[in-house]
């Protein structure tokens, strides 16, 4: 389960010992938007022979968050997916800096 | 603070230019919701249904245009992009290499993945010669716009606790103030503006926010132990 490091901030938990995950594979799968881009940059262009929905590159736009959530459910699992989505709504923070 | 200090440079630095005074007058006569509904709908042209109902939902009234505005922007680019940076890549790079390398990176990749449909349109619309001419300095421009937003946003994320709503919100205040100062000073070297903006901001954060502290790696793990 998860545990809290002595220090860290609130909502920040511990991996555990020895543990050690790569962000690369988020980085490469992130990617994903430009083949919905790609053509929505031909469409801008006038040169896509076929009609190109704009919803359909919006959908570019939401790779981070489903390649990042999909990677905190595979390595953190369902406790990772609570703790990712508690950071949605946690509201108390200070208003000034 | 920092914020407080950048605007002020900011705005010292546009006081004296008679471009200031003609981007209230834009503010006031609503052509910044005009020049704004044009570019949804240029946006939106092929669009099923989703985006031209809303533009036109959004066309009604003021409020209404203020409502779908904040909305758009707090989902694109707010929720879209944050759970994937901030919420899952910054916490494991923070946790090697400290919070400045780790933003840094991030800032770079995030910058890349940025370069849309419109690099494609030129490669697509005036061939090779036109996008090979065109790339460098879109691209640049993204990296020095993007990586400083990317600091920023990792001290947020710091000093909130790791709340993404705050970054939601600092995100969406960012995307809703460049394109309004956009509509308002269209003569003006807005982007330029908006890149020396953010790396004031940069500056005074790790000049005045514990520079140390946030440039060295604390160990802090993001995700759950199973």
């Amino acid at each position: 389960m998860a545990n809290n490091n002595s220090g860290s901030p609130e909502g920040f938990t511990a991996l555990g010992p020895g543990k050690t995950f790569s962000v690369f594979p988020f980085f490469a799968l992130v990617f994903v938007s430009w083949l919905v881009w790609i053509p929505a940059g031909a469409r801008m262009a006038g040169k896509l022979p076929f009609y190109f929905p704009t919803e359909i590159p919006w959908v570019g736009v939401f790779m981070p968050f489903f390649f990042g959530t999909y990677f905190i459910y595979r390595y953190g699992g369902k406790e990772g997916l609570r703790i990712h989505f508690a950071r949605f709504i946690k509201w108390r923070f200070k208003p000034f800096y | 603070m920092p914020l407080v200090a950048a605007a002020t440079a900011v705005i010292f630095s546009y006081a004296a230019d008679p471009i200031l005074a003609d981007g209230w007058a834009r503010l006031m006569d609503g052509s910044v919701m005009t020049g704004s509904l044009e570019r949804y709908n240029g946006n939106a042209y092929e669009s099923t249904r989703f985006f031209t109902g809303l533009n036109a939902w959004m066309a009604t009234s003021a409020g209404a245009f203020i409502v779908g505005s904040l909305l758009l922007g707090f989902v694109d680019g707010g929720i879209s992009e944050e759970p994937g940076w901030r919420g899952f890549a910054y916490p494991i790079l923070q946790d090697r290499w400290g919070a400045l390398p780790a933003a840094l990176l991030i800032g770079l990749v995030w910058a890349g993945w940025h370069l849309g449909p419109r690099q494609w349109a030129i490669l697509f619309g005036d061939g090779t010669g036109a996008f090979f001419a065109f790339l460098p300095g879109y691209a640049a421009t993204y990296v020095l716009g993007v990586t400083p937003l990317a600091i920023i946003f990792a001290w947020l994320y710091e000093n909130t606790g790791g709340s993404l709503l705050a970054v939601f919100l600092v995100h969406n205040s960012f995307n809703q103030t460049s394109t309004t100062v956009g509509f308002l000073f269209p003569d003006a070297p807005v982007i330029l503006g908006i890149i020396a903006f953010l790396w004031i901001m940069v500056i005074v954060i790790l000049v005045t926010r514990d520079w140390r502290a946030f440039g060295r790696a604390r160990k802090r793990r993001a995700l759950p132990v199973e």
